[in-house]
């Protein structure tokens, strides 16, 4: 029965503090590293459900060296799991204020491997440095360098050909 | 192109950057309370857990089957061998050895798990903070307190009770708010009830009187100190609030009032939380709760077989025996069967029969009592069967009873069983086994146990595809639950 008494109230209250830190802190990284898989809204839908489990399992977490690390993999296997294997959908850049960029970029992007997408968006958009990137995604130095590349050339080559 | 790709990636980023909108804490925690609170939604979580206990599970199943049905073949003679050589070996004495072993057991009627250790009826009661509930305007009016009680009650009927006890509490104004009913041998039913705290000591007091009073537990949390705190703090947030918006009407600068706008939206979802846990503390508070466990009364039925034997046949006249007797091979000896009723219920439909001598409660000679005649609490009934002995034996008796009521009827769900057996020993023991008998022996286990584990291979085996498939799926699972 719910018998409610001061002290627990309490603990919830810096339990939920200090939860509210936490989110401060991880959950804009995590959301961008996951916009480059999902798109914005599923990202935002997949940033979620990471945060409630974060909370559900706030004292497994909290002894973790990064838990950022470990809930970007709790995000991306949610997200697999509610949107199964969805194309991300982008936003179209905006004519007015940038009109040179490319209208075909989100396209663009969009058919990129999902790695190589992740990792440039990261990279060249969201200015991450590749250690930032190694410790949420856990990938390796090398394969970062190497999927930002791959991916950068691919998307020169199809905003080439449509040029 | 016309411009720098890492250029027109960066502003892209930049534009992506101000259409994201971030998850707060709070809508994280809400999300956490609805999906903790909202039972209907199943969890998404059990897909193929299942199989992580199931395999193992099926397997020791599998296995059990196997050995059952091994149980029931030759083999088992060979263990029967094995184990009387043993029991054979050690014993220097014969007479010392052997003693009647017997057991009782009355399933699913013996415990009250509600009134653990404590002696039927007596009641136990403790109160875990301040005094009981005020009866009006005692100096607690204007505190906030929560009022709780848990409290067991024996009944003669359950859903009787369930009904008298719902009426018990709707007379004062109260409300069933959960019910959860169990049938089966132990019918118990869990009552959910919010009253008024006014109301709170009579509502214990009636639903006391449905029945026997087993435990009742009650507290009440001073949660006035929450209260105030919350309260002070909703004050101190409104404020605020109220101080952001006319901030917001003089500045001038868009940034500045984004900044502002920012702000506000903070301390206004952090006022709804402050708000939202108050309104909890306060529908706490307005009404008390008392959970009701309510079982049957409960009644102790016990047997106990007890099987003893003595030399020579006289229609079971000087029963009873001692528990091992010695005769010459080819005497005559007379087996006594005593059921004794231990309980304090009545019980009837008294069987008992014996394994080895192979006999029915029908072949068995009526001493004293009648097993067909419902038998008093503290008596006994004793059967005699008689035999030639032509071997040493150890009867396998088995007895089994149905407790009745003091109205005739049997006891839903109740019945009792026992066993117990006595030795009957020739005078000429068998010659003990040499070290020949015993490497023969020894010879037959091991073989026995090699034939059972080469069976049990090989009803495995033809599994084998299942395992090495369940494996793939668990390897390929995790590989495709890898992110990118």
């Amino acid at each position: 029965m719910g018998r409610v008494t001061g002290v627990t109230l309490l603990q919830n209250d810096t339990r939920s503090e200090t939860f509210i830190g936490f989110v401060a802190d991880v959950e804009p990284r995590l959301h961008a590293a996951l916009i480059g898989s999902w798109g914005l809204e599923d990202a935002r839908e997949a940033t979620a459900e990471a945060l409630v489990y974060a909370w559900e399992h706030w004292e497994q977490l909290a002894s973790m060296d990064n838990p950022a690390g470990y809930l970007y993999r709790v995000a991306q296997t949610r997200a697999r799991r509610l949107f199964g294997r969805r194309q991300p959908a982008f936003p179209p850049p905006p004519s007015d204020s940038m009109p040179w960029v490319e209208p075909a970029l989100p396209a663009a992007l969009a058919s990129l491997p999902e790695r190589q997408r992740v990792i440039v968006l990261l990279v060249h958009s969201f200015g991450w440095t590749q250690a930032e990137i190694s410790a949420v995604t856990g990938l390796s130095h090398g394969t970062v360098q190497k999927h930002c590349e791959r991916g950068l050339a691919k998307l020169r080559a199809a905003l080439g050909g449509e040029a | 192109m016309t411009v720098d790709l890492e250029r027109q990636l960066d502003a892209y980023g930049d534009h992506l950057t101000s259409l994201v909108d971030h998850v707060s804490a709070d809508e994280a925690l809400d999300r956490a309370e609805i999906t903790r609170t909202d039972a209907a939604v199943p969890s998404r979580r059990p897909r193929l857990r299942w199989l992580r206990w199931a395999v193992p599970s099926g397997a020791v199943v599998l296995v059990a089957l196997l050995a059952a049905t091994l149980g029931s073949m030759p083999v088992s003679n060979n263990f029967a061998r094995i184990s009387s050589f043993l029991d054979g070996a050690d014993s220097e004495s014969p007479v010392t050895t052997a003693a009647a072993s017997e057991t009782t057991s009355a399933p699913g009627t013996t415990a009250d798990p509600g009134s653990s250790g404590s002696p039927d009826g007596v009641l136990q009661e403790s109160t875990d903070t301040t005094a009981p509930p005020p009866g009006g305007s005692s100096p607690t009016a204007n505190r906030s307190i929560i009022y709780t009680a848990d409290m067991s009650v024996a009944v003669a009927d359950v859903p009787t009770a369930v009904a008298e006890a719902t009426a018990v509490v709707e007379s004062l104004g109260g409300v069933l708010f959960g019910e959860v009913t169990r049938g089966g041998p132990e019918p118990t039913s869990v009552l959910t009830f919010r009253v008024l705290p006014e109301r709170f000591e009579a509502a214990l007091t009636g639903l006391g009187t449905i029945g026997e009073l087993r435990e009742q537990n009650r507290s009440a949390d001073d949660v006035t100190d929450t209260v105030v705190d919350l309260q002070s703090r909703i004050s101190t947030a409104e404020a605020s609030v109220l101080r952001l918006r006319e901030l917001m009407g003089t500045a001038g600068d868009v940034a500045d009032i984004a900044k502002v706008e920012e702000e506000l939206l903070d301390r206004e979802t952090e006022l709804e939380r402050l708000r939202g846990r108050l309104r909890t503390i306060d529908a706490q508070v307005s009404m008390a709760s008392i959970t009701v466990t309510l079982r049957r009364a409960l009644v102790n039925p016990d047997a106990r077989l007890v099987v003893t034997a003595y030399p020579g046949h006289d229609r079971g006249a000087s029963c009873p025996g001692s528990d091992t007797v010695s005769v010459t091979q080819g005497e005559d000896v007379t087996v006594c069967f005593e059921v004794r009723n231990r309980g304090d219920v009545a019980i009837d439909d008294i069987r008992v029969s014996d394994t080895v001598l192979e006999v029915e409660t029908a072949d068995l000679i009526s001493v004293a009592g009648d097993p067909a005649r419902p038998l008093p609490p503290g008596q006994s009934v004793f059967l005699a069967a008689e035999i030639e002995v032509d071997r040493e034996l150890r009867t396998q008796s088995r007895m089994s009873a149905t407790p009745i009521a003091d109205s005739g009827d049997a006891i839903a769900g109740s019945s009792i069983s026992g066993q117990a057996s006595a030795v009957v020993m020739t005078d000429q023991p068998e010659v003990q086994p040499g070290f020949r008998a015993g490497l023969g022996a020894g010879g037959r286990a091991l073989r026995s146990a090699a034939v059972f584990a080469s069976l049990v291979a090989g009803a495995l085996l033809p599994f084998t595809w299942a395992f090495v498939l369940v494996g793939i799926a668990m390897v390929w699972r995790r590989r495709k639950a890898r992110p990118i």
